[in-house]
């Protein structure tokens, strides 16, 4: 070892036993000092140059210590250099399919923090349109739906194989639950909504479309019908959403302000930016039996 | 005269529970209040809550004393915390000395300050200290309600005998703050030397409770700044080592000492010094203060639970200068931390910094324009990361976090994670381990380096944002009130 790392070794030990049951040791000088700066970097140098006060002499050897402890620390942080350079982690593997773009990205915050009821259809059409999903994204959905294994299964397919070398580098982003080989993963179950809500739905659904029993649901809407009233929208197409949007701005564009007319406003300009961001392209959706990995 | 304003977070420690606390915020409203004023004893204003009658509320800030005619039981009770916080927002105005309702000024004249009695024995080093804070705006720490020995207590039932000293003038003010803070630097360092003598192994040092005492001592001293590091620090469990109790020693010593040698100091060490014990600097004085024009780009955030209020730091750097500041903002009970700089933005603006060296805090003055996103790409290599931490330390030893803009990819470890380049290795934080932002950073460095923006902690690197696909990807620490831009 050398003088300084001697030295610190001394004055820790003393430390922690306590000075009065062991002695402290002197400070390095002359030669060895200059050494021991030079061990823990130039840096210390500009150090002594910014020290605002010599140091005041004293017999204690508590005090003594704590001086040497201080001078060491900071002596250290001050000439910190890094460790030798490492394997970084990388993955051969590459997925031809494009990432989502910004837009969508930008989507899946609000989804995330507005609207999380959407959060898997996010996945299904980033599936159908064609694309994967952007790197940042993958560690935080995985751990979303730790204990979902279809939607799991989803983002693993969504994320192409960083999904499944994240997953072999950090386990805990696996999933314990498996999934049937032949499960469809564009496939999301169908939101519950009340029968009146689901007779509107097929009015407006209908081949001579008729947005207004929805909307008067919709208006109509107290609090405590929120969800249902989200589903009824969740469940509409494009073309649908389209017309309800259409018929819950009748004046100049303005919204409709009654009952639940704006959060279903929002929720269907949502699901509309969404499909427009992230046209379905894919012919044939990917199912389970595509993956291969540790969580499957 | 004007009054010396205590910073919030000083309000906050006088709380005798944090639920105490968090009552008084739906209190902090100017509109619920009226007769609001200070001096430079006291701070007063009427309460108008449910009651038929407001209740008439008075703290004299110098003598740690308050009353309020609420019948809550309480010492302090919400409506004084609210109306030192008004009054720490400077939303209460000033008033001449004797334009101060009679009433107060009648209870303020049966107050005896601490330490008045002793007029004129005030040891020259405090004048000359004093006479270096005087551009500042002193603060004071208030004591902890409940310590009743000490006689400082807040006790709006408790009336000290007629005491008619006349009111001691803003010298004196700073004078006896200094003397206060000193006594409880001199303390801290003999704690300090107790603590080696009798040795750091001792079960003690690893109990929080004994650094909550020792954080309580000097806010009773009105050392703020490092009241609220010392309560910060986690000492370290029974299968860690020692390392980061011997470092954090060492550096509650460096400023402690520093603290007491401060009339010796260069201006702008002593600055830093200042601010780092709990002296405050006014908003005002600082937007007075020559501004920093360039476009500054919000290059990371980091939301912290630091004792009872969220803390959120956003790191700028000038793309011009390359320059480094820090904006700081905080929260506690409902408020939210401020969301208005946003990671990746680029605003050009003017800066204008607090005192100091290094990386100091700065406020936002005039803005010249919209926001528009900003680029990475010129992070450092670790290497050279290295030295301006060096840099860093060497011009305040005391320094917690530093910022760093490197290239990087991400390595495993034995014992966790670390940012890897072709000069070396930086381990991360087992704080960043323990959230998802390592896994971001890995998910995004799978085909190659990207640029990361980070805080070099002695605990290691705390990942803030990673520089890929053309956006700046917000992954720093976050609180419950980190929001929508902690996300």
């Amino acid at each position: 070892m050398t003088a300084w790392a001697d030295l610190w070794h001394e004055v820790t030990t003393a430390a922690l036993l306590g000075t009065e049951r062991r002695a402290v040791p002197d400070p390095l000088t002359g030669p060895e000092a200059a050494a021991a700066v030079r061990a823990v970097g130039d840096t210390v140098a500009d150090a002594e140059t910014h020290r605002p006060v010599p140091p005041r002499g004293d017999s204690d050897p508590a005090r003594r210590a704590v001086r040497l402890l201080a001078a060491g620390s900071v002596a250290q942080r001050a000439g910190i250099r890094p460790g030798a350079p490492l394997d970084p982690c990388r993955t051969s593997d590459t997925d031809s399919r494009p990432t989502v773009g910004p837009v969508a990205v930008e989507l899946w915050r609000r989804i995330a923090s507005e609207w999380p009821v959407l959060d898997e259809e996010f996945v299904v059409r980033v599936l159908e349109s064609g694309h994967r999903l952007p790197p940042d994204l993958v560690p935080g959905m995985l751990r979303r739906w730790h204990g979902s294994p279809l939607a799991h299964a989803r983002v693993r397919a969504a994320a192409g194989t960083l999904a499944d070398w994240l997953i072999e580098l950090s386990p805990t982003l696996a999933t314990r639950g498996r999934v049937a080989a032949d499960a469809d993963l564009t496939i999301l179950p169908a939101p519950p909504v009340t029968e009146a809500l689901g007779i509107a739905v097929d009015a407006l659904e209908a081949a001579d479309p008729d947005p207004r029993p929805l909307v008067r649901a919709v208006c109509n809407g107290s609090f405590a019908e929120r969800i249902v009233v989200a589903n009824a929208v969740r469940t509409l197409s494009v073309r649908s959403l389209e017309l309800l949007l259409a018929a819950l701005a009748p004046r100049r564009g303005e919204p409709v302000t009654l009952g639940l007319a704006p959060a279903a406003a929002d929720l269907a300009a949502l699901r509309l930016s969404l499909a427009r961001a992230l046209p379905a392209r894919v012919a044939a959706p990917p199912s389970v039996s595509d993956q291969e990995g540790p969580s499957r | 005269m004007p009054s010396l304003r205590w910073p919030r977070s000083q309000v906050v420690a006088l709380a005798p529970r944090a639920s105490v606390w968090t009552a008084a915020l739906p209190l902090v409203d100017p509109a619920s209040w009226a007769g609001l004023g200070c001096d430079a004893d006291a701070v007063w204003g009427r309460y108008r809550g449910t009651a038929a009658e407001p209740y008439e509320v008075v703290t004299h800030h110098r003598a740690l004393r308050s009353r309020c005619t609420c019948p809550s039981s309480l010492s302090p009770c919400k409506h004084v915390l609210a109306l030192l916080a008004l009054w720490s927002d400077e939303v209460v105005p000033e008033c001449e000395a004797d334009q101060a309702p009679t009433a107060v000024r009648e209870w303020c004249a049966t107050i005896r300050v601490p330490g008045e009695a002793e007029e004129g024995s005030a040891p020259d080093r405090a004048g000359a200290a004093s006479a270096g804070a005087e551009r500042r705006g002193a603060t004071g720490d208030s004591d902890r309600a409940g310590d009743a020995q000490a006689g400082e207590t807040l006790d709006r039932h408790h009336h000290e005998p007629h005491d008619a000293a006349p009111s001691p003038g803003p010298d004196r003010l700073r004078a006896d703050r200094v003397l206060r803070m000193q006594g409880g630097l001199d303390d801290l360092l003999r704690w300090i030397d107790d603590a080696i003598r009798s040795g750091l192994a001792r079960p003690e040092f690893r109990d929080p409770a004994t650094f909550e005492e020792v954080a309580a001592r000097l806010v009773d001293a009105q050392v703020g700044g490092l009241a609220n590091r010392v309560r910060r620090f986690r000492p370290p469990s029974a299968t860690q080592g020692h390392d980061v109790l011997l470092a954090e020693l060492a550096g509650w010593h460096l400023l402690a000492s520093a603290g007491l040698e401060r009339d010796h100091l260069p201006d702008d060490l002593r600055d830093t010094v200042d601010l780092a014990l709990g002296w405050q600097v006014r908003q005002a004085d600082v937007l007075a203060s020559p501004a920093e024009t360039d476009d500054w780009v919000v290059m990371g955030r980091s939301d912290r639970r630091e004792d009872r209020i969220d803390v959120r730091r956003t790191w700028l750097r000038a793309t011009g200068s390359g320059r480094w500041a820090v904006l700081l903002s905080f929260a506690a009970g409902e408020g939210g931390l401020d969301d208005t700089y946003s990671v990746g933005s680029c605003w050009p603006a003017d800066l204008h910094r607090y005192p100091g060296r290094g990386v100091t805090r700065a406020l936002v003055g005039r803005v010249h324009g919209a926001a528009r996103p900003a680029q990475g790409g010129d992070g450092v290599s670790l290497d050279d990361a290295c030295r301006l931490v060096g840099k860093a330390v060497a011009a305040e030893p005391w320094i917690e976090r530093v910022p760093l803009h490197v290239s990087a990819s991400v390595a495993r470890t034995a014992d966790g994670w670390a940012l890897t380049d072709p000069t070396g290795s930086l381990p991360l934080a087992a704080e960043a381990g323990r959230v998802s932002s390592v896994g971001v950073v890995l998910a995004c460095t799978a085909e190659g380096p990207v640029d990361v923006t980070a805080e070099w902690t002695a605990e290691g690197l705390v990942p803030l944002t990673v520089w890929a696909d053309q956006r700046a990807i917000d992954i720093g620490p976050t609180t419950a009130r980190s929001g929508r831009g902690g996300q």
